[in-house]
């Protein structure tokens, strides 16, 4: 690792290509625009005390606690207080993760998301940092990222850093710069708060392995769903030099866990698992496709999260469709909607979507149009059901499903009871019986309970301009029903 | 048959302390309730005692409920304490009784169908959960001395819930954390422990967290030998006064500039960003300055 750092510090002169003397202002204004569009800004998955970040991450590198003024370049003078008492470092982790502000996009922000620069020698046509834009440029040192973190961390605005960077020059040397960022961080500011850090595809394994020790969490984008749009937006990116850090990243995990198992203080490798995202809707693949690659990432690659982002078009591309009614935030919901079936409700992408139905129900959740299909599967009775299938009903939800389960043990529950413990019965209602009754005489039949439930005013995150009204028709309306004739 | 009312004072040891007397005084759960401060309707046919705060009879419940009822459930009745609702004394006196009746199976506070386990745990989740939102909106501000100041108005009395998190994420720091609402400080020294300090009555407040995290039966009370070295900008009957350190502007100017660049203008969405984060967390936030 000496080694490696003698290599850093070696091109640290070099670092200023661009021989940037901007403000810091100025600088974060830049690198936090050009970050803003990579999505995953969670800070879960890890619980970690303060004491034992201390015994994770300190105590190398000889240096203690005195140290820790070090490199606050925006930082003030600590005077007094950091004369004493100031031997521990700063930070842990909570594995709920927390949300320190929320942006006029309505989206979380946990983490300090920047870019190490904008410098990017590829040309991806999705990507405003492409080389060929001709836009403002800007780099961080080491130090200013360094100090930027401890200042906003110890002022609670943020959980963490999420560090990602154009590539410059090449992946290894990127890569580098950022080792050397995280290094600093953990090691000479005693930062033992969440980083999530980009493994820049085609950076030496070497240098994914040392990083990732030191990181909470890494991510390889994959960019697009499949290796064909890929080649198309991405002519620089291959769906192979992105994939084998991903693998290595699995098995560094995989094999620190046996190593965990044997020695409980055995350093952690990327403690908080890997996630990564894809761009939908600059590429022709349906939903199917997408929830397929998703559902396989999940499986053969053991990823934590996917994340979808839903196409922004920035750069006006001959190439990337124009989006005339702005981002496809409906797809992107929809999307995340499946992915939470897949990862918690026990869904399987081929039970969602098919050839021949390719891509999600805009009307309906992807939970209630699988309903909908398996009509032969309901009722469900809420006292004797497994929970798996309670779970399986459109409107209850995991922790529902799991109060249903603990509160049935105290005797059977009725409607009333549902409603006391906070199970919604709106769009439960025509899925569900407690002790053989139905809530009202509804009957079990997809074009009546379609009807109600687009009723029931889906509660979307923004607001989607497409109706919902249908066509009037006297022949499939309730009081016209043939029961009714008798 | 006459109802008992048990009238006690709005806080935590106030409503063991009247769940205390209850079971002294043998009174059946079905018959008797708690109501806390003064009551505003006097009730016909209703019988009302007034309920004498005793720290030590308190200590007591807590002990037995924690032997009884085992620690999750003594935690959850301590957040539902905590809650600004009127209704959590009754609500906690009637889970305590259910409780101890033992008329369910398994974690008591599973046992959503009963109408007072219901409103404990849903007071005990309101708390939580705002106690879990100030982790991220608490704001501190660096003071002229080097000490983190912060300022917050939660609906409930969540600022004892914070200490240990805070404490946690910086032993190296002192800082500071003032709920407006109640006058009272949550107080931090670099490398040591914290205590709470409550501003009217000038003695510290009972420490919950520490035992409850360790599962203690005594609550011990923080600070009583150590006294702080630094000297904290808050003194008896006094607005603290405070000058901000010099960096300490313009780091707050670089966070709203993170804030304002970070966001995505075509997916603007402002009702989003208000549901996730309410107006009534933002007069104490840098972010909205």
């Amino acid at each position: 690792m000496n080694q490696l750092i003698g290599a850093v510090e070696a091109k640290k002169s070099q670092v200023n290509i661009l021989d940037d003397t901007r403000t810091l202002q100025e600088k974060l204004s830049i690198l936090s625009d050009a970050a803003k569009y990579d999505v995953a800004c969670t800070s879960s998955g890890v619980d970690r005390s303060g004491k034992e970040g201390a015994s994770r991450f300190g105590g190398e590198a000889g240096v203690g606690g005195s140290v820790s003024g070090i490199g606050r370049s925006t930082g003030g003078s600590r005077g007094s207080v950091s004369s004493f008492g100031r031997s521990t470092g700063m930070g842990n982790a909570v594995a709920s993760g927390i949300c320190h502000s929320f942006s006029a996009d309505g989206r979380c922000i946990s983490l300090l998301k920047i870019l190490m620069t904008n410098c990017c020698v590829y040309d991806c046509k999705y990507c405003r940092n492409r080389v060929s834009n001709d836009i403002e440029r800007a780099v961080f040192s080491p130090e200013e990222i360094a100090g930027l973190t401890m200042e906003f961390y110890r002022r609670n605005y943020i959980e963490g850093l999420f560090l990602s960077s154009g590539v410059i020059r090449n992946p290894d040397y990127t890569m580098e710069l950022l080792y050397r960022t995280i290094y600093l961080l953990r090691k000479v500011h005693h930062f033992y708060g969440y980083i999530h850090v980009k493994g820049i595809p085609g950076a030496s394994p070497r240098l994914i392995q040392e990083i990732g020790y030191l990181v909470d969490r890494m991510s390889v984008n994959l960019e697009l769903p499949t290796a064909q749009s890929l080649q198309e937006l991405a002519p620089n990116k291959h769906r192979k030099t992105i994939l084998t850090p991903m693998r290595q990243i699995q098995e560094g995990i995989n094999e620190n866990k046996q190593e965990l198992v044997v020695y409980r203080h055995a350093p952690k490798f990327v403690s908080g698992g890997q996630s990564t995202q894809m761009i939908i809707g600059a590429t022709p693949e349906s939903d199917y496709q997408i929830v397929q690659v998703a559902e396989s990432l999940y499986k053969k690659f053991q990823l934590k999260r996917v994340f979808y982002s839903a196409f922004v078009n920035v750069n006006e591309d001959k190439e990337l469709p124009a989006l005339t009614s702005g981002p496809p935030l409906l797809r992107e919901h929809r999307l995340y909607q499946a992915d939470f079936l897949l990862r918690f409700y026990g869904f399987e992408a081929k039970e969602l979507l098919s050839e021949k139905h390719p891509n999600f129900n805009v009307f309906l959740d992807p939970k209630a149009d699988w309903a909908l299909q398996h009509l032969e599967q309901f009722p469900v009775e809420i006292n004797r059901a497994p929970y798996e299938m309670i779970l399986r009903v459109p409107g209850i939800g995991v922790k529902s499903a799991g109060r249903i389960i603990r509160a049935r043990r105290n005797g059977s529950l009725t409607f009333e009871h549902l409603k006391k413990i906070g199970v919604v019965l709106k769009r439960a209602l025509y899925f569900i019986t407690c002790s053989g009754k139905m809530m009202y005489p509804t009957r079990i039949e997809e074009d009546y309970i379609t009807r109600n439930l687009l009723n029931v005013k889906e509660r979307l995150p923004f607001d989607v301009s497409g109706t919902t009204y249908r066509q009037l028709s006297l022949f499939d309306d309730v009081s016209f029903d043939d029961s009714n004739y008798g | 048959m006459t109802e008992t009312i048990l009238i006690c004072e709005p806080i935590p040891e106030g409503i063991l302390t009247g769940v205390y007397t209850a079971y002294e005084q043998k009174l059946s759960p079905n018959d008797t309730h708690i109501q806390l401060g003064e009551e505003e309707n006097y009730r016909l046919f209703s019988e009302y005692v007034q309920v004498e705060t005793d720290r030590e009879k308190a200590e007591k419940v807590d002990r037995s409920l924690r032997k009884r009822l085992g620690n999750y459930t003594v935690e959850c009745l301590w957040y539902a304490m905590a809650s600004a609702d009127k209704s959590r004394g009754d609500a906690v006196y009637h889970t305590v009784a259910r409780g101890l009746a033992g008329a369910y199976k398994g974690e008591l506070m599973d046992y959503l169908q009963d109408p007072y386990v219901n409103l404990t745990a849903k007071l005990r989740i309101n708390v939580w959960q705002e106690a879990h939102r100030f982790q991220g909106f608490v704001r501190f501000s660096e003071l002229e001395s080097g000490i983190l100041y912060s300022e917050i108005e939660p609906k409930n009395d969540i600022l004892p819930f914070l200490g240990e998190h805070f404490s946690d994420r910086f032993p190296g720091e002192h800082f500071l954390i003032r709920d407006k609402k109640r006058n009272l400080y949550l107080i931090h020294q670099a490398g040591r422990g914290y205590f709470l300090y409550q501003q009217e009555a000038g003695r510290e407040r009972t420490e919950v967290t520490e035992q409850k995290k360790q599962g203690r039966e005594n609550w011990s009370v923080h600070g009583g030998e150590q006294q702080p070295r630094v000297t904290y900008p808050v003194e008896e009957g006094q607005q603290p006064s405070l000058t901000y350190s010099s960096e300490e502007k313009k780091i707050q100017e670089l966070f709203r500039c993170f804030l304002h660049s970070v966001s995505i203008k075509e997916r603007e969405n402002k009702k989003l960003q208000q549901q996730m984060l309410p107006l009534r967390f933002r007069g104490n936030m840098v972010d909205f300055f």
